[in-house]
């Protein structure tokens, strides 16, 4: 069993076991610190840096991301302070700069009180939190897509952002996005990622006939799971 | 769009209503519910009617309900929802509560609870325009009393109250709640379903988003009132849309969306073959459901290309 060690959050003594990363603590004590490039289902990348909270370090306090911080036993955090609430605000501005139209952004920059941006505004663009390129390699396992660039220039794209090959259009980096960068589409039996460069051909179901998912998906699935050959012939309504 | 294998994955894994609790094998309510919850935040207040729900997951001194919660009458679940909303207002108004504090509320219901005995509260919530959503799970009958019939239970069902032998079972159609709240004039009104789970927490993300009041109906298979294999909840689920019996649409200011065109539907017979509540029906019974059916279809797609 994992030893129980107990940290202050705000005044409050807190119990946790040892080794948990500080945000899932919080949340899971229901005391709120905003986060947006954190996932239950990837490993913290901390690039956000939203989730900041201070921990007190030798008298003073100390500014640091709680999504991938280890807790040990002992230790004292704050998760509010007028210094947090500036560096937060300023964080999303940038963040609303960079995708200004995205529901979630815009939700949450309105509850750390930001209505608007003093940076040039682009609506639907990438806050590069990377949950798509972590999704795509630790959930589905295919590592299809990557970071490109540095700097201003970094952005996420296909290798050399020419057609993803290994993407087997599963949607998955569709579907964690928070600012709705990534658009997918099926039409005419074909499942389009125009971002990654993907035009993925859907399998029918032989006996009642509509699509099932692209024919690269169930291929995949088929071998890591090895199932018969035919296994996906027909839809979950034809089979037995 | 289908994501069901991988994309599923990345859903949100800790769960708000645990283990332990006392659903029938097969619940598609408690998998509903499960998934309603997969969309709300923490900061949610949940206000819920008696019935299934409540009965299967509190019982003293265990809990199942991993988020504020807060038990009401059948009749007054909505006004019990107004009422904590007002005060919630009220209190961040005089500064109680700080003025970054966001918090939802979100009432639960069954068929019963819904359009039946609490229908009077909800239409009163529903016209005051509290900031609420009520999600009204459909498993078509009083289940947790032992399949009583309700408003909502189907032409033909038999249940305990509208056993199928001297009638057909239930004589009446359907109450059409999701219609009932539109009546309203509502900003949000859905129909979802547990078979199609990324359309349901996507419902329900916008219902609990837009201000005002908004509805969500969901469909929610029951194998031990409607004596059908339990294994088979979620099959009955896809039946159910892919035959046109419950359509997945959405009404949002004024505008009717078809989530889930069928361009073939599957015949009624095949949703109603194997569940043993309708297993009593003729021929010519099937029949007027089917006719019945297919009309409100049409009339359904006329209003979303409208
Ligand atoms: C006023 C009142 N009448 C009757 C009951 C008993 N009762 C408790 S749960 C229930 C059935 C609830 O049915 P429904 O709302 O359809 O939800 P389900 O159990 O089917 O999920 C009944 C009749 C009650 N608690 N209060
Ligand atoms: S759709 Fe393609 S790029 Fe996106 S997660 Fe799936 S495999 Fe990776
Ligand atoms: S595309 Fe979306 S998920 Fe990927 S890094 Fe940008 S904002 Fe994040
Ligand atoms: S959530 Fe911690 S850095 Fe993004």
């Amino acid at each position: 069993m994992t030893k129980e060690i107990t940290i202050t959050v705000d005044g409050r003594k807190v119990k946790a076991a040892e080794g948990l990363y500080l945000l899932d603590v919080l949340k899971r004590n229901n005391i709120y610190v905003p986060s947006l490039c954190h996932h239950d289902q990837v490993h913290p990348y901390g690039v956000c840096r939203i989730c900041i909270v201070e921990m007190e370090l030798n008298g003073r306090r100390k500014v640091m991301s709680s999504c991938n911080l280890k807790i040990a036993d002992g230790q004292v955090f704050h998760t509010t302070s007028e210094k947090l609430t500036k560096e937060r605000k300023i964080l999303m501005e940038l963040m609303l700069a960079r995708s200004s139209g995205a529901k979630e952004v815009i939700e949450l920059a309105q509850r750390l009180g930001v209505e608007e941006t003093r940076f040039p505004k682009e609506d639907d663009g990438c806050i590069m939190c990377g949950l798509c390129v972590k999704a795509c390699e630790q959930v589905v396992g295919v590592s299809a897509i990557g970071f490109e660039s540095r700097g201003p220039n970094r952005k996420v794209s296909a290798p050399f952002d020419v057609e993803a090959e290994r993407c087997i259009g599963c949607g998955s980096c569709v579907f964690i996005c928070p600012t709705n960068f990534i658009k997918m589409e099926d039409k005419n039996h074909v499942r389009k990622i125009p971002l990654w460069h993907v035009e993925l051909k859907m399998k029918q179901c032989k006996s009642c006939g509509p699509d099932i998912a692209p024919e690269k998906q169930l291929e995949y699935i088929r071998n890591k799971v090895k199932l018969p050959e035919n296994f996906f012939d027909t839809c979950l309504n034809c089979r037995p | 769009m289908d994501l069901s294998v991988y994309a599923s994955r990345c859903v949100e894994t800790p769960e708000k209503f645990s283990q332990g609790h006392r659903g029938c094998v097969g619940c598609g309510e408690v998998l509903a519910l499960r998934q309603v919850f997969k969309a709300v935040g923490r900061d949610t207040i949940v206000i819920n009617a008696t019935g299934c729900m409540e009965i299967i997951a509190s019982t003293f001194p265990t809990t199942t309900w991993e988020i504020p919660w807060i038990h009401t009458l059948f009749e007054n679940t909505a006004a019990v929802a107004s009422g904590i909303e007002t005060a919630y207002k009220v209190m961040k108004r005089k500064g109680i509560y700080p003025k970054d504090l966001s918090v939802k509320f979100l009432a639960l219901g069954g068929d019963g609870a819904t359009a039946d005995i609490g229908l009077q509260a909800l239409s009163g919530a529903m016209e005051r325009g509290h900031n609420f959503l009520y999600v009204c799970f459909d498993n078509e009958a009083y289940m947790n009393t032992g399949v009583q019939r309700s408003g909502a239970t189907p032409y033909g069902a038999s249940t305990t109250t509208s056993p199928a032998g001297k009638t057909i079972g239930q004589v009446t159609w359907k109450k059409n709640m999701p219609a009932i709240a539109i009546a309203h004039n509502i900003p949000y009104v859905a129909t979802a379903n547990p078979a199609y789970p990324f359309d349901l927490m996507e419902k329900v993300k916008k219902g609990q988003a837009v201000e005002g009041p908004a509805y969500i109906h969901i469909y929610s298979p029951c194998p031990t009132g409607w004596r059908c294999p339990p294994d088979l909840s979620i099959r009955y689920g896809r039946y159910a849309t892919e035959s046109c019996v419950f359509p997945l649409f959405e009404y949002e200011n004024g505008k009717y969306t078809l989530n889930k065109d069928i361009e073939k539907p599957i015949p009624v017979s095949t949703y109603l073959k194997g569940q043993g509540r309708f297993r009593h029906l003729a021929e010519q019974d099937v029949a007027y459901i089917q006719n019945h059916v297919n009309n409100d279809w049409a009339a359904l797609k006329k209003r979303c290309q409208e």
